[in-house]
Formats: structure tokens, sequence, C-alpha cells
């Protein structure tokens, strides 16, 4: 199966006509992919349709070829799943926590009891399973809840800021159980407004911004794709250069920012042909031409910044 | 195994005992439950002490009137102790679903491959599970103090109706709680909501006596102490109550016709919580 969760024309409207999700559509393929958006995008909408938590107003999705509102009950026997703000039984050990999860997730007693040593050992609480839940620090609870995600070793892993209560050592940590849970061959799809995390993580991402998808793609081919876009130019007649430019049909943008010309261009080898004619006819001297290193968080202000313009796979 | 034997068995082991010892809960459903029996134990010492026997008698020193007041004293007892019934079935059944979203693992369980159904259902059995029992060992705890206080005649069929009723009023109310739970994602609003729908009944239960009679008479089919006094009336073979309430010869269909009309009210409302809960969005 070349693509693991399938999500088609899914539009949320609430109650109070608030529009959440607008026809979005986008494939996740194996590995781990980041849902990335502002606060408010509609994020934690989709990732609660996913799970089963809410039912779309339009369209459909599927998850492992299982149809999320036909095949409700299948689509869940193959996934984990850590709310934002996930709760714990505050009266059960953690150990009997994660056996109860493992249990409603349909598996046998003594296998629940096996997974829940084996994963309590995973997220580092094997010396805390039987303590009660409610004296975990939040850090602690936050593992606890991620344990009960994988009690049943499913296929697709839905996190919803999964770091967002924790410092920065739970960060790292959780990061590291993801990209352990990705070489393991699991699909992790994970919601979080942090850029830089997720550029650690993801192989895939999409962007909504107002319940609509703006951007969609590999994290490389979207860097790559970006990088070739806009160029830093240096020279000691910055104005001249610039007004040259604008005549030009292959620039798309400029701007001069303190005697630096930043340029997009679609056509980045006529740029590369045209600034020495440009020089050599103003008798310009050109200090420096750079290609403008794109990383997860400029694409990320991109998008949000030009919403229509977006980039999506082709 | 089944989802709703695991959400069963989670909720009969967690409502009883905490990790080491009973739950907090447990023992403050127990304080609630068997304080009426506390009470009605301090009654029969009373009356069967003859330093107790003295101050009745100097309170009341005709007999007859003694033993009126021994039974006004019964009568308040058992409503006590269906209120305490009741109230443990609202405490409790008011946070099936509310309580698991305020405490955020509502959507936990719903994530999971398991019907919404089965987390409504598990929960409610599992707690009539637990409440019925404890229903019989305090209304026999009660009837062994009657028993003991030696008061009148003391009848099996009046026990068995008046325990028929609690168990009755019991499953009703953890029906109307269960239905209050599903629709708010706070306990304590499903509490309230539930104990004021309680008071309305009830309040109706003595306001009817100065509403017109037409007017009374239809409005008392829908009262739940209308319903449980026919069916306890016909258990113990009241016959006087069940003249004062139906036409004579009606008692069999008046019995039937009430027992109807709590089996729909411990269904309907369940019935209703799972549909609401069905429908509802979740949000973690």
């Amino acid at each position: 199966m070349k693509y693991i969760i399938e999500i088609e024309n899914l539009t949320k409207i609430y109650p109070n006509k608030f529009t959440a999700l607008s026809e979005l559509t986008f494939k996740v393929p194996k590995g781990v992919f980041g849902f990335l958006g502002p606060n408010g995008a509609g994020k934690t909408t989709l990732m609660e349709i996913l799970v089963g938590l809410m039912k779309p107003t339009v369209g459909t999705a599927s998850i492992l070829g299982h149809n999320i509102m036909e095949e409700s009950i299948e689509s869940r026997r193959h996934i984990g799943y850590l709310p934002e703000k996930p709760g714990v039984y505050e009266d059960m050990s953690g150990f009997r926590f994660l056996r109860y999860m493992g249990e409603l997730s349909g598996l046998a007693p003594s296998k629940a009891s096996k997974n829940a040593k084996e994963t309590l050992k995973f997220v580092g609480l094997n010396e805390w399973g039987e303590k009660l839940a409610g004296s975990y620090s939040a850090g602690m609870r936050q593992r606890l809840a991620l344990a009960q995600a994988l009690i049943a070793d499913p296929e697709v892993i839905f996190l919803d800021e999964p770091t967002a209560n924790l410092d920065p050592l739970g960060r790292d940590d959780v990061i590291k159980k993801v990209k352990e849970l990705a070489a393991r061959g699991k699909t992790i799809f994970i919601s979080s407004h942090i850029i830089p995390e997720i550029e650690q993580m993801a192989d895939h991402i999409a962007i909504i911004h107002e319940g609509k998808l703006v951007v969609e793609g590999s994290v490389r081919d979207l860097i790559r794709r970006q990088d070739l876009n806009e160029y830093k130019i240096e020279v000691s007649e910055p104005e001249i250069v610039k007004r040259e430019l604008e005549t030009r049909d292959f620039v798309s943008n400029i701007r001069l920012v303190q005697n630096r010309i930043f340029v997009k261009t679609a056509d980045s080898e006529m740029l590369s042909s045209e600034i020495p004619k440009i020089l050599a006819a103003h008798n310009m001297r050109l200090r420096s031409f750079e290609p403008i290193k794109t990383d997860l968080e400029t694409i990320f202000r991109d998008a949000l910044k030009n919403p229509h313009g977006g980039l999506k796979n082709e | 195994m089944s989802s709703l034997y695991v959400i069963f068995k989670r909720e009969l082991r967690d409502f009883v005992f905490a990790e080491r010892f009973f739950s907090k809960r447990f023992l403050l459903y127990l304080a609630l439950i068997f304080l009426p029996v506390v009470l009605m134990a301090v009654v029969v010492n009373i009356f069967n002490t003859p330093s107790g026997l003295e101050r009745i008698s100097a309170l009341y020193p005709e007999p007859i009137i003694a033993l009126t007041a021994a039974f006004a004293m019964m009568f308040y007892i058992c409503a006590a102790a269906g209120l305490s019934f009741t109230l443990v079935a609202i405490i409790h059944s008011g946070n099936f679903v509310a309580g698991e979203q305020t405490s955020g693992t509502l959507s936990l369980l719903v994530s999971k491959p398991i019907r919404r159904w089965k987390i409504i259902i598990g929960k409610y059995l599992a707690f009539l599970a637990i409440l019925i029992p404890l229903i019989l060992l305090a209304v026999g705890s009660m009837a062994l103090l009657v028993y003991a206080m030696g008061i009148g005649a003391v009848s099996g069929k009046v026990f068995l109706g008046f325990l028929v009723t609690a168990v009755g009023i019991g499953a009703v109310y953890t029906s109307i709680g269960t239905l209050f739970s599903s629709m708010t994602k706070n306990s304590l609003m499903a509490i309230l909501g539930a104990f004021i729908f309680m008071l309305g009944w009830f309040m109706f239960d003595f306001i009817i006596v100065y509403l017109p009679e037409n007017i009374a008479n239809v409005i008392k089919h829908g009262l739940v102490g209308y319903h449980t006094n026919t069916i306890s009336a016909y258990i113990s073979g009241g016959e006087a109550t069940l003249k004062m309430m139906h036409a004579p010869g009606e008692g069999l269909t008046a019995f039937f016709g009430s027992l109807i009309f709590i089996l729909l009210l411990v269904i309907v409302p369940v019935v209703a919580s799972v549909v609401v809960l069905q429908k509802r969005d979740i949000h973690g």
C-alpha cells in the first residue's frame, strides 16, 4: 500500500457554523508525517476526525484502506492516539492503566500485561509501573499517555502536540522515541506548531491554515524547491541592479533590504546569466551571489503569508 | 475478550477497591446507604430500652400514639433510605461520561476499537451490580431491626415491596444521571442537573395534593412516587393502599402498568444517553 492515510475532500463545520476544515485532500505515506499549522488552524480537529472522536461534515478518509466512517472499528484497530491534553486514571497504577488500555484495544489479558511491561520500559517508566498514575509528574503522565497509544503495537500512531507540555529534555526524549518508532516501520502522524522539532523528525509534511491545505510534500523536495527560488545579491550599487532586474520577466519578486537585493525567480539559470551582464553594463563589482538557504520554518512562514500560492505535490 | 466485559470488570473493581484498600468513593457510598440503617438502629434502641420507653411514654402517654410515632419514624427513615439510594445513584452515574471527559480519558476510550454504547452499558451494569447488593444489605438490615423492635407484625412481603421499590428507584436515577452525564462535559453539572430533575419529581409528589383533582389525576401518572407506591403496595399486599390509589379489582393491571412505567424510565434515558454519546463530537 503506497499511502497509509488518504484524506478526501474533508470538511468540518461545527454547530456554531465555524468551518474548522475546508475540503482537505491529501495522502500520507509511510514514515513520519508532520502536520503543521498555527494555533486554531484545524490540526486537532483533523486528528480527532481520523481517530474517531468526531465525524466530518463532508468528505471521508481511510486508514490502511479502512474507511474511518464505514469501517470505524477496523480503522481504529490499527491506530494509537495521544491527545494534546491526555488524561490518565489517577487511581490506577501505570501498569494497570496500560493493561486496561491494551485490553480495550483487543489484546488478551496476558498479552496486554506483557505489552504493558514492555511499553513502560520503552517510555522509561518501568520503575514507576506499580505507582499510582496520580502521583506522576506532568512529564511522566505524558510518557504514560504515549505508552497507552503504543500498547497494542499499532501501525499508525497519531501524536497531537506531543511535546507541548514538556521541558527540553522531555522534548528530546519524545523526538528520539518518534525516530525509534519510525525505524520500526511505524507511520507517525504528528501535529505541532514547533517547526524545528518537526524538521528533525518528519519525512513529509502538510501545512494547513484556517482549515485549508496550503503546503504539502516531502520535506526534502519542499526545501529544494524553495531553495531554488530565492537569491541574495550584494553589489556596490544595489538600487541600479534592482531597477534593472525589475524589468526582467523571470523575476517574480524583488526587494532591497539593508543594501542587499533579494530576488525570487522561477528561472535561476537566467538570473545567473543576467547578473554579470548588468554588472558589466554599469561597471559594478559583485560582492556576493548566493541562494537563500531555506528551512521548514521559512516554508511555514511563506505558506501562511501567501496561503493561496502554496507548494503542493504535483 | 469483549470490550463490554473489560469496561464492566474495570468499573466493578475500581468502584470498590483502590490499589491498596477500598476506594474512598465506595466508602462514602457505603456511609450514605447505611446512614438510614444507623438511624433505624437508634430508633429501635429507644423503643427497646426501658429508659427509652420511659422517655417515649412521658412524651406520648397513650400507647397507641407512641406506636404511631414509632411508625412515623419508620416511614421517614424509609424515605431517607430512598433518598440516600437516589443520591448515590445520581452522584455515581453523573460521572459515567462527564467524569471521563473532565479527566481527559474519554478521548482515549473513544479512540480505542470499541463501540461507544459499550462504555455506557459497561459502566451502568457494573454500578448496578454493586448498588443492588448494597440496597439488599441495607434494606435487609432495616428489616432485621424492625423485627428486633417487635412493634406490629413484620411482613416479608412489606420488605420485599420496599426492596423492589428501592432497586427501582436506584435504577431509574442511575439512568437519569447517565443521561445528564452524556449531555455535558462537566460531571458537577451532570450531577446538579440530575439532582434538580429528581427534586422536581419529588416536589410534585407533595404539590399534587394541592392541585384540582382532575389535573392531579393526570399528573400523578407521570410521577415516580405514584408508580413505586403502586408496585410496593401490590407486592406487600397492601389492599387498603391499592384501593386508595385505584378502583377495586384494578390492582394487577395497575401493578403491571407501573412496572412498565418504571422499566421505561430505566431503559429510555440509557438509550437516549447512548444516542447522545454516539452523535456527540468528543474533544480531547
